[in-house]
């Protein structure tokens, strides 16, 4: 996997573990605990791939996709989020979500989808994305 | 803590604070209770969008901004949306008039009925259901990192060690499961309520029971037959049934009785803090032979987390208790050994709904 992924949790133990297991798998990673840096980020035209929290405390992260999306269409989000409802399900893929995986995630599964999430979002994919996104 | 912080943690009713767009910007601790949900979980959002306020107030706290003005509103429905209301009283005030920030408090009208002696069994379980919730969500970060390091480590070693990093990982899943379970319990929805013939849906539970949870029992029907009908969620009560059958199957064990009774009891209503409830006078009876219930336990049966079993979640007899308040019916339980009589009283349909 090559690439970088922006990730925003306000868990520490969540960016570490996302950033370790990221940058064993090639990836250059730039964590942060705030929604603000992160849209900082995605203006500044950083990242190939976001991985984002929804409870944050400068925000929720999925009313960021819209703004995301706009800014930067081509630029898949993984929304991962420990409220595990149907409803944030339906809400995460309504606002474009590349992708949704309820927290505890499984380490392996997210890490596959950041690479399908990579490929598509170099033009690299293959017809097999799960997610939905423009 | 600062003193303005250390006063907002005290106050015993539930405040919040909402900016000019009417986001939100603090709970009080008690509102957080009131909520049955953390200040960092609704932080942010709208507060028409996570709390229901009964009538159109929207407009009404608009007013109370741009006049500057206080609002009394008394005796409406407020909670969380999607959940059960309570009756309060609001005041909306003026906080800080150039930001357009304002306090909403709410004064909960049952506050001093709400004591946890005076709780009935139905609604003991809510405060921590809420609180349980609310843990669950907080908790699953965490375990989110406990697994991710553990699939992290498990890359590197032997199979020998990798065994342990996937106890740690399946013993996470476990915890989640039973937090996944908790959020079902918070999410119920309210009961659709109908006429509905309790022997049939006694009937669809017995059927279902036989083909699992009580394959090995003798099931026995008492029913009276001139049985009117109750105003139920049939599917809601097909829950709360099989969950009873499974609990009787496990406690009379391979080949005890469950005796299924019916009966029609004149003037059953119960008697709740505002005087006299509903009519209640449709009984179903759910009764084994088993050991019965150790007196220790029976007071506390239907609250969440209370189990007899060595791998019981407690969450069946409390999830009964949910749904029958919802039902504004009412569960009871009486046991001694070898006879164990879970009771569910339901009120009547009216009798011109369905055609009857």
């Amino acid at each position: 996997m090559d690439g970088t992924v922006l990730v925003a949790d306000d868990d520490r133990t969540i960016r570490t573990v996302l950033t370790q297991a990221l940058t064993r798998a090639g990836c250059k990673v730039q964590a942060t605990s705030s929604l603000t840096t992160l849209m900082r980020w995605v203006a500044e035209g950083a990242g190939d791939v976001v991985i984002t929290d929804v409870m944050m405390p400068d925000g929720n992260g999925l009313e960021m996709l819209p703004k995301i999306a706009a800014d930067r269409p081509s630029l898949p989000v993984i929304v991962i989020s420990a409220q595990n409802t149907i409803m944030t399900t339906i809400k995460a893929s309504e606002a474009g979500a590349f992708d949704y995986l309820p927290k505890p995630f499984d380490l392996p599964d997210l890490m596959k989808r950041t690479a399908k999430a990579l490929e598509a979002s170099q033009g690299r994919a293959g017809g097999v994305g799960t997610g939905n996104w423009r | 803590m600062s003193e303005a912080r250390k006063l907002w943690a005290a106050l015993p009713l539930p405040a919040i604070l909402i900016e000019a767009n009417n986001q939100i910007l603090a709970l009080s601790p008690a509102a957080e209770q009131f909520l049955m949900s953390s200040e960092r979980a609704l932080k942010g959002h709208n507060l028409f969008e996570v709390v229901a306020f009964e009538g159109e107030l929207e407009d009404a706290f608009e007013r109370a901004r741009r006049e500057d003005a206080p609002l009394f509103v008394n005796d409406v429905s407020v909670g969380r949306l999607g959940r059960t209301l309570e009756r309060c009283d609001l005041q909306f005030a003026p906080y800080d008039a150039d930001q357009g920030q304002m306090l909403l408090l709410i004064t909960p009208l049952s506050q001093g009925s709400r004591l946890p002696r005076a709780l009935g069994p139905q609604s003991a379980g809510r405060s921590v259901i809420g609180m349980a919730e609310m843990l669950a969500h907080e908790i699953k970060n965490p375990l989110a990192g406990i697994t991710g390091a553990a699939q992290l480590l498990s890359m590197g070693l032997s199979s020998d060690d990798r065994e342990l990093t996937d106890l740690i990982v399946a013993e996470s899943r476990r915890i989640v499961k039973l937090l996944d379970q908790v959020e079902e319990f918070g999410n119920l929805s309210p009961p659709h309520l109908d006429a509905v013939n309790l022997h049939d849906v006694l009937d669809r539970a017995r059927r279902s029971a036989l083909l699992g949870v009580g394959a090995d029992m003798h099931i026995v029907e008492d029913f009276d037959p001139s049985l009117p009908e109750a105003l139920a969620d049939a599917d809601q009560l097909l829950q709360v049934l099989l969950n009873l059958l499974k609990n009787a199957s496990e406690a009379a064990g391979a080949g005890g009785v469950i005796r299924l009774r019916t009966s029609y009891e004149h003037g059953f209503r119960l008697r709740t803090s505002e005087g006299l409830g509903e009519l209640l006078p449709l009984q179903i009876e759910v009764i084994d032979n088993g050991p019965g219930i150790a007196p220790d336990m029976i007071e506390q049966i239907f609250e969440p987390f209370v189990s007899g079993r060595e791998n019981g979640t407690g969450l069946g007899l409390a999830l009964t208790a949910k749904i029958m308040a919802a039902h504004n019916g009412w569960v009871s339980v009486r046991s001694e050994p070898g006879e164990t009589i879970f009771k569910l009283s339901l009120p009547r349909a009216p009798q011109h709904s369905k055609g009857a």
